[in-house]
């Protein structure tokens, strides 16, 4: 484990000392404490799509999902101090459409249709600090808190315990839910990038009150960065009402990158 | 005894098989069902219970481990569990988790326990057919002091097929009972076979089972018979059966006052209007020992079966 560790720090500062600064530009900085610079807009197939609205005010949204499921975060950076970057984001999640729609009769349901999802919304507030070791390399520590506003009674029945859905519904079944995890990202060479990170979810007022992802992810950026492709894995871990279970997943995604 | 205690339900109105509008039980209702089996079972104190539709692990029923709840209610120390449907999530009617199967308990020790796969369904597309459950049968010893070759076999066929694949299962059942006695062992064996005994006077419960948003046996109706519900092509199935073994309840014995021996029905305030349940062995039942207890009629859409077992010397 050691020798793969030493091995794995080589390779950065090696690519580091090789690869040109493109991670300055502050593309592809998703989960760090950077914005994208003002009118970039980084759309996603399946992660949320960001939008610079100035050069420290971020918007991200997810475009295919804003209609069901719709999630709208913001990101606000504060600037650098000592080498450390800070940002809090603050996001707002109304899953209630998505739901009800699930909660159907026959295949596709993923709730059962005898009860009632009343309307509901979450708020989230994340607190990052992003450090760069290296020049191409990005360390982001993250915490935060959410908090679930409903308007009427939610039976604990309704859960879709699925990774990554019960991740993100627990906290309105439940006390507020909190979260914290790193996030280290670089580059290789100028167009290969990867990212690691480890998210973990404490979910208070349950016993099902821990979970955990991890993602791993090798990312391809065209010369032009209007272009991302990432590749990897999800690895997923959660207290289920059913137990605690593993999943892994694979994870693939085309982002692009308009504007700079 | 025989009992498909039916996931610990009782009686409620579950959609998949009593035209109810359920799918998700409360723990409260499962609890409650599970202390009414527990009760019956301490009742009547059968050696070894043969159990059908056990949920361990599913949403549908709070995820309470019933077989363990079952042991720490009752006087049973060993068991042997097959798993009947095992789904992680299905994705329809909310069903998510599912872990349910046959149980063999007993107050003697358990051993060579083994599932034996039972045919799947043909008459289901793939999609559904991935999802849906694979009817098993579980086999083991039961190590009662001074007999080395006695064993419990119990089986849950299918329910619903329109095919032949529950002819396949009770075939199945039959070849692994006739193994059994081939080798010189003694068996009690037995479970929901989801038919209807020989010269049974209705053989079409369509109409009895029927939803009132459905429809059968009139012209254009498609299918025309529910599904589960006709046994008209099945009224042979169970003859070999009954050649060769005693069954609990002989054959000339329920033909004579069928409705003594119905041990199930669809609708939930109904009593009792078909035979589905059965035990069978190679040796010799205590005469008139049997009991169907059609009096438990609030733990399960099944009634329990019990008999009296001669021990081979």
């Amino acid at each position: 484990m050691k020798k793969v560790l030493l091995c794995f720090i080589g390779v950065i500062i090696f690519s580091d000392l090789f690869s040109q600064d493109t991670l300055t530009k502050n593309y592809w900085t998703d989960g760090t404490a950077f914005t994208i610079p003002k009118h970039r807009w980084e759309p996603g197939l399946f992660t949320l799509s960001r939008y610079g609205i100035t050069n420290k005010l971020e918007l991200s949204a997810h475009p295919l999902m804003v209609f069901l499921m719709p999630q709208v975060k913001i990101k606000a950076g504060w600037g650098e101090y000592s080498g450390f970057r800070l940002a809090t984001e603050h996001g707002i999640f109304y899953p209630t459409q998505f739901m009800r729609l699930v909660s159907s009769k026959g295949t596709g349901g993923l709730i059962s249709p005898e009860f009632t999802i009343p309307q509901m919304f979450a708020i989230s507030n994340r607190f990052l600090v992003s450090y760069r070791p290296f020049k191409n390399v990005i360390l982001t520590a993250h915490a935060g808190m959410t908090f679930a506003v409903k308007f009427g009674p939610l039976d604990k029945r309704t859960t879709i315990d699925l990774p990554i859905l019960y991740t993100r519904l627990a906290v309105f079944y439940n006390e507020p839910a909190s979260d914290a995890g790193l996030d280290f990202r670089g580059q290789f060479i100028p167009r290969l990038g990867w990212l690691f990170n480890v998210e973990n979810f404490f979910i208070w007022g349950t016993a099902e009150n821990y979970l955990l992802e991890n993602k791993g992810v090798l990312a391809y950026t065209s010369k032009k960065e209007t272009l991302r492709i990432e590749a990897g894995y999800k690895l997923c871990f959660g207290k289920y009402p059913a137990g605690p279970q593993w999943h892994l997943l694979p994870v693939i995604d085309l982002i692009f990158g308009i504007g700079h | 005894m025989t009992w498909n205690i039916r996931f610990g339900a009782g009686r409620i109105p579950w959609f998949g098989d009593a035209c109810g509008n359920r799918v998700i039980l409360s723990e409260d209702e499962v609890y409650g069902s599970l202390r009414a089996i527990a009760g019956k079972i301490n009742t009547v104190k059968p050696d070894i219970l043969l159990l059908q539709e056990v949920d361990i692990n599913s949403k549908r029923s709070g995820y309470i481990d019933q077989l363990q709840w079952l042991l720490d209610h009752t006087y049973f120390n060993y068991a042997v569990y097959g798993s009947q449907w095992k789904a992680q999530f299905i994705p329809s009617d909310g069903l998510g988790r599912m872990e349910e199967g046959n149980v063999i308990l007993s107050r003697w020790k358990i051993s060579d326990a083994t599932r034996l796969q039972l045919a799947l369904r043909s008459d289901q597309d793939k999609l559904t057919r991935y999802f849906y459950e694979r009817c098993c049968m579980v086999t083991a010893r039961i190590d009662i002091p001074h007999i080395d070759n006695f064993y419990a076999v119990n089986i849950h066929a299918s329910a619903f097929a329109t095919d032949d694949t529950k002819q396949k299962h009770i075939i199945q059942f039959k070849d692994e009972l006739d193994r059994i006695n081939k080798n010189g062992g003694w068996f009690v064996a037995g479970g929901d076979l989801n038919t209807l005994p020989p010269g049974s006077d209705t053989t079409d419960y369509c109409i009895q089972d029927m939803c009132s948003w459905e429809s059968f046996h009139s012209a254009g109706d498609d299918p025309l018979h529910k599904e589960g519900s006709n046994y008209e092509p099945e009224k042979h199935w169970l003859e070999a059966l009954y050649e060769s073994y005693q069954c609990a309840v002989p054959l000339d014995t329920y033909q004579a006052s069928q409705f003594k021996y119905f041990t199930h029905t669809t609708r939930g305030a109904h009593f009792w209007d078909r035979t589905l349940d059965y035990l069978f062995t190679n040796y010799q039942w205590v005469d008139h020992s049997v009991v169907t207890h059609q009096e438990a009629t609030g733990e399960s859409d099944h009634a329990p079966v019990s008999v009296l077992i001669m021990i081979p010397k």
